[in-house]
């Protein structure tokens, strides 16, 4: 019985310790540098992506980003919508993200990574890396947020460009332009687009 | 009424036979005093004058052109290597010009402490706005996660949007890169800028003030060893009076040497050429005598009709002269010109006051262009149709006596007359021509396929070269509205936007005040809101990335500079800068410009644009529109509307003057053919050659309804005279009507080489018209009455 017992103890510990061990390992940085080779595994497999590597490709991203928290920082400033529309807006918005992103990570593939810094404050962190395109080096922040106690990609700054800000500022220029519908036009429109792809 | 006119005649005959020399005088006598009249005609060639006196746009344009101007003005240009000679040059000749009272202003030296003050704080609103949207594009592009949500779906850019980038461009480059006097970029060329005190219209003034300015100017040039060259609207106007006056010149002469050849060889002789066209050009002296007093001064499509009614009025002259040479081989002077003048002289006269009456239609039409020709054409046909009466038979007589008009022998010709087969294949074409005209014979409404070849005028191209360097080449102000006060300005502004949010398809565009330079406190607030977001955009690192070294250096001069922290006060504006939107004659008003998003010298979008404006609802004590583009678009707009029914009410008074003549209608009808296939061939053969119809061309319609029946009225009657005999009508009448048609032809046919595209056209839609229409009355309509004949 106490062998059983202490069988089942070791094997719970180990269970424990490698749980602590795999969480562990999901610092910041390996978010981002583990969906980095994936993603750069899915696309060396083929020049174009066809729908079972979209698949794949949107698994992997949409593992490690959460659309949610940056449609919904977007939503949160752009002035004068209801609490409806926000919510119509954040919804509309997030689908956009997640389709487009896949194209994007499809069209602009980048040769390799370097690793910079991590930051880590709390709940959020930050990871600096340099995307390589050819001879070019493109700073690329990631910016992470711990949800459900996991490191989640909240916003991508590239070379400076907030995509968080800049689409903000899209939306703030549209408002002035058109009316809330006429913003959801726009989205689906883009939504349209983005899936015939 | 035959009596009558005989009775006439006959004394006019009788006098003019038995004391000539009296008959003469008394002509002279009429002909002296109204040839000195003709000193008074004069020709405006702006189209505001081809609107009628109660037209919206001329009542706004005689109300306020005393507050608005005419934006006239002219730029003198300088060249030359060494910059101190071109200073002093341009010193001189400032000076010397502001002692010329009819200018409102001299400008060589831009405001520069106030432009560098202010900089980009002057730039309207919505550039700004564009601005700051343009580099959020840019911005977003460097992010590939980001998609450009601001991009409109695949939209073409609007003309207008395209003027506004092409005017954002230089106002920015001149905030930059600011010079003390006007000059060009390698300071090679420095100009002048000096606008006129009021608006002047009158071509005589205009050029007096440019013979003033090029005699300070070439003394200036003449002095500092640079040269000098004048430029700006005012100097385009004259270039345009001296295109009109050369394609005039060269229009008549082209058709004087043509008509005078086809007479020479009618007539084989030189005499009978001086009996035709002397008492011609008597019955038009006394025509346009009338013509300042009771029209005014010519417009840009009545201009040319001394030359049209020369070739139209001939005809009559011709006919008289022939039928007088066939005459007298049979009897007596005198009784050979009461033979001609009883039998003759009536279809003469039928057909001329057919013409006549017809071309007076025109003048129920509110369109200048239309109404002035229809009164100027039978005004003058009237007084041709007197002179033949009064002058030409003393001229027969005088040339007679003195072996100058020589008899002319029956000559029996063989003449052409089509069979039934060849007669049914024209009809076939006929009708075909018609049908193609209906599907393809279009309306141009492009006012650049309606204007001048500049390159006629010597330097013209480098002139305006130059003139670029130093000065953004204007694009003008499509319409102006006057507001009493600022807060009106402000208010009238929200009323332009508010037409233009609400109405997707509006075509009001960019809209310019003095608010664009001294603004509200709220909008100056908003303005620095907006500068300061464009200076939080362009510090952006991503801007690293813009390779444009002119871009480069225009984001490195706003980062630099600081705002004002006031706006302008409008006192403050430079006069420069506030001429263009404080009204001239110290009045108060502000001026509100307003141009369309779209092309505006396509006629649709000006049409279109100024019902825009119109259906805004100001308030009352808001003035206007003027402007060009708003005197275009009514232009336009009276002339598809009337054209139409103008041509149709011509063409039913020829009908009705012609069953009145026959009280017939099957002879009625048989009259009416030629001019009826004449004009439906026309139309498809217009079509064909690719020729479009043009407010300038359209009056070609009615004025061919006009001239083209007189060849059936002749041919008809004549037919009936000699007991329906096609053979003997078509041998006595195929010279005679020929050279009649002929000689009209001739009259346009020197407007087929005008410069102005405008005019040319009116000369092509003619020549091809009367043609066509001689084709129809000598070749189709004999095949018709032949059938008649063989029926019969």
């Amino acid at each position: 019985m106490e062998k059983l017992f202490s069988k089942i103890s070791t094997t719970l510990l180990l269970l424990a310790v490698l749980a602590i061990s795999a969480y562990a390992a999901d610092s910041p940085m390996d978010v981002v540098k583990k969906s980095n080779d994936k993603v750069s595994a899915i696309n060396a497999k083929s020049s174009k992506l066809d729908d079972k590597a979209k698949k794949q490709m949107l698994d992997v991203i949409g593992s490690v980003t959460s659309w949610s928290e940056i449609s919904g920082e977007v939503a949160s400033k752009l002035r004068g919508l209801t609490p409806q529309q926000q919510k119509e807006f954040k919804e509309k918005f997030e689908e956009l993200l997640r389709i487009s992103s896949v194209n994007k990570l499809g069209r602009y593939r980048a040769d390799g990574f370097e690793y910079v810094e991590e930051k880590i404050d709390g709940d959020k962190a930050t990871v600096k890396t340099l995307a390589l395109y050819k001879k070019e080096k493109v700073e690329l922040v990631y910016e992470l947020k711990k949800i459900a106690g996991k490191w989640m990609i909240v916003n991508y700054i590239v070379d400076g460009v907030d995509t968080i800000r800049n689409y903000q500022k899209q939306f703030s220029r549209l408002l002035k332009k058109k009316d809330f519908n006429g913003i959801i036009e726009v989205l689906d429109k883009n939504i349209q687009e983005s899936k015939s792809e | 009424m035959k009596k009558i006119y005989q009775k006439i005649i006959d004394y006019i005959i009788g006098i003019s036979v038995r004391k000539p020399w009296l008959m003469l005088g008394f002509v002279i006598l009429i002909t002296v005093p109204a040839a000195y009249l003709l000193k008074d005609i004069k020709v405006d060639t702006n189209l505001i004058k081809l609107l009628p006196k109660h037209a919206k746009a001329a009542v706004a344009t005689r109300e306020l052109e005393e507050m608005v101007g005419d934006g006239g003005h002219f730029i003198v240009l300088f060249e030359g290597d060494n910059r101190e000679s071109l200073i002093k040059a341009v010193e001189y000749t400032a000076t010397e010009m502001k002692k010329i009272d009819e200018l409102q202003d001299v400008h060589y030296k831009w405001p520069t402490e106030f432009l560098q003050k202010y900089r980009y704080s002057l730039l309207p609103t919505e550039y700004l706005d564009k601005m700051y949207e343009q580099l959020i594009q840019w911005e977003a592009k460097v992010n590939p996660f980001v998609d450009n949500m601001l991009v409109e779906e695949k939209k073409e850019m609007t003309h207008g949007d395209k003027e506004d980038e092409q005017d954002l461009k230089i106002l920015i480059q001149q905030y930059q890169h600011m010079t003390e006097y006007h000059e060009s970029a390698d300071g090679k060329i420095f100009g002048i800028l000096a606008p006129t005190a009021k608006g002047v219209t009158n071509i005589g003034a205009i050029k007096k003030i440019k013979e003033q300015i090029k005699a300070i100017s070439d003394e200036a040039s003449k002095k500092y060893g640079v040269w000098s060259g004048i430029t700006g609207n005012h100097q385009n106007k004259l270039n345009e009076y001296d295109i009109i006056m050369f394609d005039l010149n060269q229009s008549s002469i082209i058709a004087g040497i043509l008509i005078i050849l086809v007479l020479l060889i009618s007539y084989r002789a030189i005499s009978p050429i001086f009996v035709t066209i002397l008492p011609l050009i008597i019955g038009l002296v006394w025509a346009f005598a009338l013509v300042p007093h009771y029209v005014g001064p010519l417009n840009l499509i009545t201009a040319f009709l001394l030359l049209i009614l020369f070739g139209m009025g001939i005809d009559y002259a011709i006919h008289i002269v022939k039928r007088f040479q066939l005459e007298s081989n049979k009897t007596s002077l005198e009784e050979a010109l009461r033979e001609t003048y009883h039998s003759t002289g009536v279809a003469v006269g039928l057909s001329g006051l057919t013409t006549g009456i017809s071309l007076s239609i025109l003048a129920l039409s509110d369109f200048r262009g239309f109404s002035e020709f229809g009164i100027i054409s039978a005004l003058a046909i009237f007084m041709v149709l007197m002179a033949m009466y009064l002058a030409l038979p003393v001229f027969i007589v005088l040339f007679a006596r003195f072996k100058g008009m020589h008899k002319m022998p029956m000559v029996r010709k063989r003449v052409f007359l089509p069979n039934k087969a060849a007669t049914a294949i024209i009809s076939v074409f006929v009708l075909a021509s018609m049908l193609y005209a209906a599907f393809n014979l279009t309306f141009d409404y492009n006012l650049a396929n309606m204007n001048f070849d500049n390159q006629k005028i010597v330097n013209v191209e480098e002139l305006k070269q130059k003139q670029g360097k130093v000065y953004s080449n204007s694009m003008g102000v499509a319409a102006i509205l006057l507001a009493p006060s600022v807060e009106e300005v402000d208010h009238l502004k929200q009323q332009l936007y508010d037409a233009k949010s609400k109405d997707s398809s509006s075509l009001i565009g960019r809209i310019r005040s003095i608010r664009d330079y001294a603004p509200s406190e709220a909008d100056f607030e908003e303005k620095l809101f907006l500068i300061e977001d464009i200076k939080d955009q362009v510090s952006g690192k991503w801007t690293q990335r813009i390779e444009d070294a002119d871009l480069k250096s225009m984001i490195a001069d706003f980062i630099a500079w600081e705002p004002p922290t006031a706006p302008p006060t409008i006192e403050e504006i430079p006069n420069i800068i506030k001429a263009n939107y404080v009204s001239r004659n110290g009045t108060g008003h502000f001026l509100v410009t307003v141009n369309p998003s779209e092309e505006r010298k396509d006629g649709r979008n000006a049409m279109a644009f100024t019902d825009d404006l119109y259906s805004v609802s100001m308030d009352k004590s808001v003035k206007g529109p003027i402007g060009e583009t708003v005197v275009f678009a009514e232009v336009l707009k009276l002339v598809t509307s009337e054209s139409w029914w103008i041509a149709l009410a011509t063409f039913a008074g020829v009908v009705i003057l012609i069953f009145l003549n026959n009280h017939s209608v099957k002879r009625t009808l048989v009259v009416l053919v030629p001019l009826v296939a004449g004009m439906m061939l026309t139309f498809g053969i217009f079509a064909l050659a690719g020729f479009k119809l043009t407010f300038f061309n359209m009056v070609v319609i009615p004025a061919l309804l006009g001239m083209g029946v007189d060849g059936g009225i002749h041919y008809v009657q004549r037919w009936f005279e000699v007991n329906r005999d096609t053979d003997a009508t078509q041998k006595e009448l195929f010279e005679p009507l020929s050279l009649a048609i002929v000689t009209t032809m001739l009259g346009y046919s020197g407007m087929m080489f005008a410069n102005h595209s405008g005019i040319s056209s009116i000369g092509n839609f003619a020549v091809i018209g009367l043609g066509l229409i001689w084709f129809a009355t000598l070749v189709f309509l004999p095949g018709i009455l032949k059938m008649f004949e063989r029926k019969n």
